[in-house]
């Protein structure tokens, strides 16, 4: 027992004097560097909920010459809230234009009639500007009705939703507009020169803030765990489990306590990080050859410690175990045997487990006996102490022969 | 220490200057999306949009009829209900009242807008009864092409008792329909020319039979029985001949697969006294629009005349039914 318990200590002791070099670089560098991460992040958050918050007036021109009819796209007019105004500017303020809204149908067959060539607005080229196009001219306008007619003023049609009509400068408001309405903007008979400007209040407008605030929130939740749990050294981890199952219940509690005394988050992470990433654990289990054995003394040893394990007797690694009984070192084979012949004695009838005990009760003894050398390694007799393999053969021979001489006197 | 503080600094800056430029966007362009628009017909008027053609049209019919006049009624009006308003004002400024069947009511029971991407595009649209008890008239409004108004170009007097088919409500739109419309019990066109025929020849038509019989057939064929006696009495003689005039006819397709046709018939009244007699009018109407008094013995009377026909699905064994007809006389002559 104190051969191991002495062990643990010194490399406790070892551990709380100088941190390791991986603890090191994660508290040093890699949580400062999320750290500082996060509160940019958070700044940008801030920053674009305010100052780079994108506007919610937005203003777009253009420059329209050379046609008498200028028409809007179906789908601009709404393109960035439902409510529009559309304000047209002649070059010279005698000029008399009108602007209608109606739907796509009648404009376009307006347009059609009209027969010449006209402009279109097709959307935004940026966020200050209009993107326009030349529509071409359409042949069908003299393939109508025989008499043409004069047609009628442009204010005076009656397929418009709605007219304005002035001198240099007109005027509409489109509200809740559907992707049918198309704006015409007539600027007279002579094709003045105009500009023509859209003007939206955005109700809704882009977040840009969120994604930063998220990203911010992880960062911070990063640099918390770097700090903390990945700066854990994870042999040191497992030590302090390992302490506690083998040493026994009073043992183990204290230096339990001690343990959780030294770090207490560090044991607590410890033991979710055991319980989610067993691979570790079989990993460090094989790499120091305790296979089956472990499960089985949980039961035996750890009961008052930890809540019930599950044991597994038949999770032995036999290659293992081959390779122990071929080096020389009692490790599994002893608390395995040592197992069986306990169900053995405990179930089948006392003829055959005497057999089977003695003759296993003599080869472990040799094996008990090569244990307790100090080369061996240490792991692998922690999980039974040779102290208590002694006492508990003792007590196997004794109750042997006592089934013996009852066994002799039954079949006599 | 300081190394590592300043590398950290240096990724944090890296990492901003990458991120920064974002911040300052409007976000991203959008562009105009068309949803769907040739999906669904859609009417070519709103109910509102309708309701305020035909008050200002009414309007301005109400102001010249009043006024007597028929200037710039042009504007307002067109097809065989131009020629036949003009007529009526035209006695009312001799005799000095109004006919009492050229009132149109203010309110409308029912309007038929078209769905049609195209030119022209006409309304149909029915009042509701007169003040005075007359039956409701269907109105046929036209726009001729895209710039230009809607017109009243006809106006149909329906009889007591006549069936209109159903038609879509106003906000989903009909379609309108062709003059050589198949699958029906006769073509549009035909239809027109066949019902001419039969208001001419009466049962003597060949096609007395495919029509039901109407107020309008029995009025013209009691007046021409009447009018006969009076002219054998003094050895006269009297035709008339029906004419349809196809390219003024508006029609519109049924749900249920008939066609509702306004359509305009020319006839000429020739009515000759025999014994030297002098051959005069033969009503008030024709009487003012003479506005004369030197009669010889022959007597030509044009009249306009607008039938509405509701024309059944081929299939199904029905007459075509006259629910509606206006008549009056445009011209007189004393040959």
């Amino acid at each position: 027992m104190s051969v191991e318990e002495q062990t643990t200590e010194h490399e406790h002791e070892r551990d709380t004097k100088r941190p390791t070099r991986h603890a090191v670089i994660m508290r040093g560098v890699v949580t400062p560097i999320f750290g500082l991460l996060a509160v940019a992040a958070i700044a940008l958050g801030l920053l674009n909920a305010t100052v780079w918050k994108p506007s919610h007036d937005i203003d777009a021109t253009a420059s329209v010459s050379g046609s008498r009819y200028i028409v809007t796209d179906p789908g601009v007019l709404p393109l960035l809230d439902k409510n529009a105004t559309l304000t047209v500017n002649a070059s010279s303020s005698s000029d008399e234009i009108c602007v209608a809204l109606g739907s796509s149908k009648d404009v376009a067959g307006w347009v059609a009639a009209d027969g010449n060539s006209y402009q279109r607005i097709t959307g935004l080229a940026s966020w200050s500007e209009l993107s326009t196009q030349t529509g071409k001219a359409s042949s069908s306008s003299s393939s109508s009705s025989g008499t043409q007619s004069e047609p009628v003023d442009f204010r005076d049609s009656q397929m418009w939703t709605s007219v304005e009509c002035d001198k240099g400068s007109v005027s509409i408001d489109s509200k809740n507009t559907d992707d049918t309405t198309m704006a015409i903007i007539d600027l007279g008979q002579r094709n003045a020169r105009a500009t023509v400007e859209m003007h939206w209040v955005r109700s809704e407008v882009p977040d840009f803030a969120m994604p930063f605030y998220l990203s911010g929130g992880l960062l911070a939740v990063l640099a918390v765990l770097s700090a903390s749990l990945f700066a854990m050294p994870p042999h040191k981890r497992r030590h302090r489990s390992v302490a506690a199952e083998a040493a026994g219940a009073a043992v183990s509690a204290a230096a339990g306590t001690r343990a959780a005394d030294e770090v207490p988050i560090g044991v607590a992470l410890a033991g979710t990080m055991r319980k989610i990433t067993p691979s570790k654990r079989r990993r460090h289990a094989t790499s120091h050859r305790r296979s089956g054995a472990r499960p089985t003394q949980n039961t035996e040893v750890s009961e008052a410690l930890e809540t019930p394990t599950i044991i597994d007797p038949s999770a032995r690694n036999l290659v293992a175990d081959q390779q122990q009984g071929a080096a020389g070192t009692a490790g599994a084979d002893a608390g395995a045997a040592a197992t069986a012949a306990t169900d053995t004695a405990a179930t089948t009838a006392a003829g055959n487990a005497t057999d089977n005990a003695s003759s296993n009760a003599s080869d472990n003894a040799d094996r008990v006996v090569q244990s307790g050398h100090p080369d061996n390694d240490v792991e692998s007799t922690s999980v039974i102490t040779p102290d208590e393999l002694q006492a508990y053969f003792a007590r196997l021979a004794q109750e042997v022969g006592d089934a013996g001489s009852d066994t002799g006197q039954e079949n006599r | 220490m300081s190394i590592r503080m300043n590398k950290a600094c240096a990724a944090a800056v890296a990492i901003i200057a990458l991120i920064a430029p974002l911040g300052a966007c409007e976000g991203q362009l959008p562009t105009p999306t068309t949803a769907g628009s040739s999906a669904a017909a859609t009417p070519d008027l709103t109910e509102a949009q309708e309701k305020k053609i035909r008050t200002a049209i009414l309007e301005a019919i109400g102001k010249a009829d009043q006024g007597k006049s028929t200037d710039g009624l042009d504007a307002w009006m067109g097809g065989p209900q131009l020629e036949i308003r003009s007529s009526q004002i035209t006695i009312a400024q001799r005799t000095g009242n109004m006919s009492a069947f050229a009132t149109i009511p203010k309110d409308i029971t029912q309007t038929v807008i078209p769905t049609d991407d195209g030119w022209p595009r006409s309304v149909f649209t029915i009042t509701t009864t007169t003040e005075d008890q007359q039956s409701n008239r269907l109105l046929v409004f036209n726009q001729e092409s895209a710039q230009q108004n809607y017109k009243l170009v006809a106006m149909a007097r329906l009889f007591q008792g006549a069936q209109l088919p159903k038609f879509e409500i106003a906000s989903h739109g009909s379609r309108m329909g062709q003059a050589k419309d198949e699958n029906l019990v006769a073509t549009p066109a035909d239809a027109l020319a066949q019902y001419a025929d039969v208001l001419q020849n009466g049962t003597n038509s060949k096609y007395s039979d495919k029509f039901a019989d109407d107020d309008l057939r029995s009025n013209i064929a009691e007046l021409t029985t009447t009018v006969q006696e009076g002219m054998q009495r003094n050895n006269g003689t009297q035709q008339q001949t029906f004419t349809a005039v196809p390219d003024q006819m508006w029609i519109m397709r049924s749900p249920d697969g008939g066609d509702l046709v306004v359509g305009r018939i020319d006839s000429v009244w020739t009515r000759q006294a025999g014994d030297g007699r002098e051959s005069q009018p033969a009503s008030d109407d024709e009487k003012a629009l003479y506005n004369s008094d030197k009669f010889t013995s022959t007597m030509k009377v044009t009249y306009v005349n607008v039938v509405a026909l509701y024309i059944p699905q081929a299939d199904s064994d029905e007459q075509i039914t006259a629910v509606g007809a206006d008549r009056q006389p445009v011209k007189v002559e004393a040959l």
